[in-house]
């Protein structure tokens, strides 16, 4: 098909054509459904046949609307790309599913659904853009549109969250927009193609400039990402918001700004920025303190979802230690550890989203019991768990085991010996919640498994758990081939 | 000589499968649940005797999937020692299996009991039959994991607690184990168990390879100090799945031992290096602390499981004195302690649902009331303490002359030491049980009968008269087998 080479232009406009839709077109339930699974499935197609298309043929660079750069916007879907948008398309179309069928927690499933929408056309486009300045768009229209679903509940605590998250997500933003700007005035750029080339005159001119961009850029992706220690907002925010909502927000949006910010580096700024700037350090040294801050916070917790926000923070350091090590086996694992995380924490929140509304049980003290009441939706917890914790055969196993041989390869004993005693904690904090679900006393709360259409999404994703943790090697191109992006 | 057979496959892939099957069809038959549960034991056995030519032909098998699993693969591999592991787990397996289907009557969950303990067994046949680290470890996470649901049966606040304590040390034995493989690979470029061993360096970063196979073979195997936990999560459990986690589970643990000693580390570089030293040292601590902590016990099956404790030690001396001879021993206690330390579960595990009475003081009389009982529990006993012609004297007596083969005569002091406390927490107890005289107070009266179902007698007295008669035919195959599993770790040397 011809059209397919405008696959990458046609995912983010088809979502965000789909989001203005849905408020317009009345209040059928089913039509509403339709066209906003509709809109995801076929974005979902378009990303698979774009990632064929990009391991097949190589880089697609796309000019939008025939206009060459550096005038024009361009598209650059590189393996990393193609890989990061096939990920986004496949968990979010199995959350849309959910937030269309799953308990209902919003008044208007409309303008829920536009938000929804919103935030994933424009997480697909930030993977994917070319060019500094309609990057900066998407995380703004990302930024306002995830502050949007987790108010959207309407009760105090998720507003006061939101708004903190508002606040200091706009004092991210006004980092990137600083950080862009100075890069602008360095190189006269926003292609990211453009100004590596001119950087490579121009950064001897101006080193201060340069360096002040590149702290701001750091900062706002480090709290949009929530990079220890700029993770305060988190747990507030991806704890009170509807489920859906916080699968979302914990399972794909906090990845997508590392993506980004991994994307201007070796696009933008060039390899050479990581021998001349400790970055690597300062990653290795911010991703050890999340994994132990993370760890430790979530063992504290009562609330589950908060435990699986404090877990998320966690989980990110994973992501920053694979490029913090830098070796190829290392960024595998970060890499793999994007779509791994992915489908464990949408897991556990869609799994949790459910026993919260089947018993009307939030904290884990209460969970005795449940398990024998809701085995179904346990099973799922469990597996989501086992993944978290690293037990060989799941998912999380994979990332853990690439990390931690890529640390050797590093010659970094330390962080294979760190990544194992994080498993540990992770046991910590998850195993007893299950033991006590399962076979803790019996609580009075009346609960039982959910319809099937309520736990597909929930058991698609556990099935993932197992099929990722025993086939990684299906994934194991585009992640090579992402790794090799970074090390050459 | 090598060959290539994907049947290896098979002893773990049958239960493996059969165990979700049992979990569907429990909820509706509990005839056809108990069924298949003695059947996926029993055709693991079959599946692996079924090579036994072929093994005594001294050909070994291998299957490799290097696709599953990158960068490390899966692969499988039967040698003398796996086949002789593999056989005597899924042969006591069976025994035990069927024992439960009449000792489970009683309890509750039955349900999740099957499933998990045919799970266990895929798990631990996996363990067996790998043939590289990483296949281990991930047979091995399962069998433990899965073992977990058997300890915490009861489901008290005692089982409660010891599983907890099961579950942690379990995951920082595993998290132990994994930090070592991925040592070993990365400075090897594979973890294939490789005859001789495997191209390592004697560096810092092995060394911590090996204190970690240490650690997490060594919470398995219950070396000391790393045995806290089983002294509770034995006794707690239901009494078949105790005679499963002492007789079977704990040399698993010293298994991987032999493995990583002999095929990844190497004879050479352990000799070099002297790091068997440590192995030695906590075997003789562990021989020794199991067997005097015994005997302060009342509990039959605390006592039990602390003699598990002393037991394994002989097991790690064997491996870490480094003589064809001592590991000749090894490997025929795994097979050994096996027998005798499930006929003693079992034959408590009888008593206990019989008459209820856990403690050993309670048992004065119980000998001439449930005669077969404690017929089974008196020859296991006696093997214990090591009287010929029964099979745990064959294992002191390899591990006696390769301690002197070594040189050092305090490690067969250390041996008949230990081969007196056993004598002391088992003699008093037997004699009671025949010949004492129980106190005229009806609360001490045993049973008029022996009320136990055949389905529980046959398992134990089958496993009575191995121990009694293995070693009276004229072809001891079990010897047999671990004399040539011996020698081809050793012959690999040269």
């Amino acid at each position: 098909m011809p059209s397919l080479i405008h696959a990458p232009v046609l995912i983010v406009a088809v979502l965000l054509l789909a989001a203005f839709v849905t408020p317009l077109i009345g209040k059928r339930p089913a039509t509403v459904n339709a066209v906003f699974l509709g809109a995801g499935l076929v974005a979902f197609v378009l990303s698979l046949s774009m990632t064929v298309r990009v391991l097949a043929q190589g880089t697609l660079s796309y000019p939008v609307g025939g206009w060459p750069a550096p005038y024009g916007i361009v598209v650059l879907v590189d393996v990393f790309a193609a890989y990061s948008s096939l990920v986004l398309a496949t968990v979010a179309l199995i959350i849309f599913w959910f937030a269309a069928f799953g308990p209902r927690e919003v008044r208007h499933n409309g303008a829920y659904f536009t938000l929804i929408l919103l935030l994933t056309a424009a997480m697909q486009g930030m993977v994917m853009a070319g060019d500094l300045f309609n990057l900066f768009v998407f995380i703004e229209i990302s930024s306002l549109a995830a502050i949007a679903i987790i108010a959207i509940k309407g009760t105090k605590e998720s507003v006061e969250a939101s708004f903190r998250y508002l606040v200091l997500s706009a004092l991210g933003s006004g980092g990137l927009l600083f950080g862009i700007a100075l890069i602008f005035m360095i190189t006269g750029h926003l292609n990211m193609d453009y100004i590596r080339t001119t950087l490579t005159v121009t950064a001897e001119q101006y080193p201060l400039n340069l360096l002040t961009s590149i702290g701001l850029m750091g900062v706002g992706f480090g709290v949009k990402a929530a990079l220890f220690p700029m993770h305060v907002w988190l747990p507030d925010a991806h704890s009170n918001a509807p489920t859906a909502s916080s699968a979302l927000l914990s399972g794909l949006v906090v990845k997508v700004y590392i993506i980004a910010l991994m994307r201007i580096t070796y696009l933008a700024l060039g390899l050479e920025i990581f021998e001349l700037l400790p970055i690597r350090h300062l990653f290795l040294a911010l991703s050890t303190g999340a994994l132990i801050v993370g760890s430790v916070f979530a063992m504290v917790q009562d609330n589950v979802k908060r435990l699986l926000a404090f877990s998320t923070v966690a989980q990110v350091g994973y992501i920053f230690l694979g490029f913090g090590l830098f070796s190829q086996r290392a960024i595998e694992g970060g890499v793999l550890h994007i779509l791994n995380h992915a489908v464990m924490k949408s897991l556990l929140f869609l799994a949790a989203g459910v026993i919260i509304h089947q018993s009307g049980i939030k904290r884990l003290s209460q969970f005795s019991g449940l398990g024998r009441k809701m085995p179904l939706t346990f099973v799922a917890f469990t597996i989501g768990a086992m993944s978290m914790v690293g037990v060989p055969g799941t998912a999380g196993f994979i990332s853990k085991l690439y990390l931690a041989l890529g640390a050797l390869d590093a010659d970094m004993l330390i962080f294979a010996i760190l990544i194992l005693i994080s498993s540990l904690l992770n046991a910590a904090y998850y195993f007893p919640i299950i033991i006590s679900a399962f076979f803790g006393k019996e609580s009075d709360a009346g609960a039982t498994d959910p319809a099937f259409v309520v736990l597909a999404p929930v058991a698609v994703l556990a099935g993932m758990v197992f099929f990722f943790g025993l086939f990684p090697s299906i994934m194991v191109p585009l992640v090579r081939q992402t790794a090799l992006l970074f090390v050459r | 000589m090598q060959a290539t057979s994907y049947a290896l496959t098979l002893p773990v892939m049958v239960p493996l499968l059969l165990a979700v099957v049992i979990y569907a069809v429990g909820q509706r038959s509990w005839q056809l649940r108990n069924g298949l549960s003695v059947a996926a034991a029993l055709s693991s056995f079959l599946l692996v005797v079924q090579h036994y030519r072929t093994i005594m032909a001294d050909v070994t098998l291998v299957a490799e999937f290097p696709e599953l699993l990158p960068p490390l693969g899966v692969s499988f591999r039967m040698d003398h020692l796996g086949f002789l592991v593999a056989a005597v787990v899924s042969f006591v397996w069976l025994l035990v299996t069927i024992y439960s289907t009449a000792y489970m009557v009683k309890e509750h969950a039955k349900n999740r009991y099957y499933p998990f303990s045919v799970l266990t067994l895929a798990g631990a046949m996996g363990v067996v039959l790998s043939g590289d680290l990483f296949t281990f470890f991930l047979f091995f996470e399962m069998m433990s994991l899965s073992a977990y649901v058997l300890v915490i049966h009861e489901e008290t606040a005692a089982a409660m607690r010891a599983g907890y304590r099961y579950l942690i040390l379990t995951i920082i034995g595993g998290l132990a184990l994994l930090f070592s493989i991925i040592a070993v690979f990365h400075q090897a470029g594979g973890v294939t168990f490789t005859p001789g061993g495997l191209p390592l360096e004697a560096d810092g970063l092995a060394f911590f390879a090996y204190l970690g196979f240490l650690i997490g073979f060594g919470i398995k195997a219950g070396m000391v100090p790393l045995h806290v936990w089983l002294p509770e999560a034995h006794p707690v459990a239901p009494s078949p799945a105790s005679a499963l986690l002492s007789g079977l589970m704990l040399k698993i643990g010293a298994f991987g031992l032999i493995r990583v000693v002999f095929q990844v580390f190497g004879l050479e570089m352990m000799e070099a290096t002297k790091w068997n030293d440590l192995l030695i040292l906590l075997a003789a601590i562990t021989i020794f602390l199991g067997s005097a902590v015994a005997i302060t016990q009342d509990d039959i099956k605390r006592r039990l499981a602390y003699s598990s404790v002393g037991q394994m030690g002989y097991i790690l001396l064997g491996i870490g004195l480094l003589q064809e001879r001592a590991l000749i021993g090894a490997i025929f206690h795994i097979f050994a302690h096996a027998f005798m330390k499930s006929s003693l579960f079992l034959a408590a595990g009888a008593i206990i649902y019989n008459t209820g009475k856990r403690k050993v003081s309670d048992w004065v009389g119980m000998g001439r009331s449930m005669l077969i009982t404690m017929s089974v529990f008196t020859v296991a006993a006696l093997s214990m303490v090591g009287v010929p012609p029964l099979v745990g004297f064959v294992s002191k007596w390899e591990l006696a002359l390769g301690a002197l083969d070594a040189g050092s005569v305090a490690f067969v002091i250390l041996l008949l030491l230990s081969s007196l406390m056993n004598f002391i927490y088992y003699f008093p107890l037997i004699q009671n049980a025949f010949f004492g005289e129980g106190l005229a107070h009806t609360a001490q009266a045993q049973p008029k009968r022996e009320n136990v179902p055949l389905a529980m007698l046959v398992p134990m007295v089958v496993l009575a008269a191995v121990i009694l008669i293995i070693d009276l035919l004229p072809y001891n195959i079990a010897l047999e087998l671990a004399e040539r599993a011996a020698h081809s770790l050793f012959l690999t040397v040269k």
